[in-house]
């Protein structure tokens, strides 16, 4: 069989279609978000909220809850909000709160997994635990409901995105000079932390909680070494984020790789390319 | 704008349309499937090992969407506690499994751990309350 006529068939299926719905939705909105936060110095801030969002799924997992994003949300949106917004006035700052909360999550969720077996409707909790952490498989179950549903939140990421653009430009370059312009500061910081939560929520059905970092921060590096100005690297970052994934997915379903380690890679490899491209054009 | 910042992000709404148009479904894909009929819905041997473990955890998780439909499924056949007869799929990251009767009522059954293809429709049971997917009228062919 030809990889097109492979291709054909895999695309017959709705569930193929679908992992790729949701993954240049969710590569989107990863790009547009992992701009702010690697400008702000919180890049690893994905590891973080999806170590706890890997935790939120557990317990919701042993009590039995039939739509797991009715914890696993909310508990990821308050968990940004105190990290993005008190990060300042708080005694434990920055890196050092992410690895508090994100270690302590992940290790707890894994707990009360093992711990709680026998009440989870899962018969194969290691599969579970493994797709979840690394994507291997997970955007390829997802069901009509849970794509709208990523449709749905991404959509509404974008738009607000496009909405604020102006006031985030603003606050990512210079908090205080927003705030004395008269800026809502500490509301524009929550509708950043709950759209950072949002998204690293939905990316962990594409590449799994320990590399939801890589989807995050390497289109933005990507672009910073080629473009200079914010639009300019935001649009860049959107794009080759959404190149990678697609060529990722295509490249894990064609060849059996697992999907989510597979657009990091392509996403490294980007990287490589784009710094090349920086390093000769700076010549 | 300069240039390159409009062909990108006439790019990306190309992409996001693309995204959109593709979450329609074929009506091809919403009928009843095609049963006895011979022809195959799902062929689970022509996929890789990452995807035949995807369809697995796709028919017991999203199992009515697969119901009535026709499915070739590769593995090895196991026959659990409560006497069910399973083939399990293990190529990939973990283990899935999926039950399956075959047709006629003295079929006779692989040997424990016998690599198998199976054809069989997918049908959906209820034991202790839950609802789980299984083949029925299966047929060993390999």
């Amino acid at each position: 069989m030809t990889i097109i006529e492979k291709l054909q068939m895999y695309f017959q299926f709705d569930f193929v279609r679908r992992a790729f719905v949701v993954g240049i939705l969710v590569a989107l909105c990863a790009a547009l978000l992992g701009v702010i936060l690697v400008l702000k110095r919180f890049s690893f801030i994905g590891d973080g909220l999806s170590h706890v969002a890997f935790g939120a799924m557990a317990v919701a997992g042993v009590v039995g809850v039939t739509n797991e994003m009715v914890i696993v949300m909310p508990v990821t949106i308050v968990c940004a909000v105190i990290l993005l917004c008190s990060s300042e006035n708080s005694k434990i700052k920055g890196d050092a709160a992410v690895a508090l909360i994100s270690v302590s999550a992940l290790a707890l969720g894994y707990l009360v997994l093992n711990v709680f077996s026998s009440v989870t409707n899962s018969s194969n909790i290691s599969g579970d635990v493994c797709s979840a952490l690394f994507g291997s498989t997970s955007i390829l179950t997802l069901s009509k409901a849970e794509v709208w549903l990523c449709v749905g939140l991404a959509v509404a990421v974008i738009v607000m995105y496009v909405v604020f653009y102006n006031k985030i430009f603003a606050m990512t370059f210079d908090q205080n000079f927003a705030r004395a312009t008269g800026t809502k500061v500490k509301t524009y910081n929550a509708i950043v932390a709950v759209i950072t939560a949002v998204i690293i929520v939905l990316a962990m059905n594409l590449v799994g909680s320990l590399l939801i970092s890589a989807l995050v921060i390497f289109p933005a590096l990507s672009a910073m070494r080629v473009f200079k100005s914010f639009l300019s690297v935001t649009v860049c970052s959107a794009v080759v984020s959404v190149v990678c994934a697609v060529l990722g997915l295509l490249t894990a379903i064609l060849f059996g790789t697992p999907i989510g380690s597979t657009i990091v890679a392509v996403d490294l490899v980007c990287f490589g390319i784009f710094s090349a491209v920086g390093a000769i054009m700076r010549r | 704008m300069k240039v390159i910042n409009k062909i990108l992000i006439a790019v990306l709404a190309f992409c996001m349309i693309f995204a959109l148009v593709g979450c329609v479904d074929d009506d091809n894909t919403t009928d009843t499937g095609s049963g006895n009929s011979g022809k195959i819905d799902f062929d689970l041997v022509a996929m890789g090992p990452n995807s035949t473990y995807a369809m697995f955890q796709n028919l017991n998780k999203n199992t009515n969407e697969y119901l009535n439909k026709s499915f070739k499924i590769p593995g090895t056949y196991y026959l659990m506690a409560d006497g069910s007869h399973t083939v399990f799929f293990s190529d990939a990251c973990c283990s899935e499994y999926i039950e399956f009767k075959l047709k006629g009522v003295d079929a006779e059954y692989p040997e424990l751990y016998e690599n198998v293809i199976i054809t069989g429709i997918g049908g959906q049971k209820t034991v202790d309350g839950q609802q789980h997917f299984y083949l029925y009228d299966a047929e060993i062919v390999e």
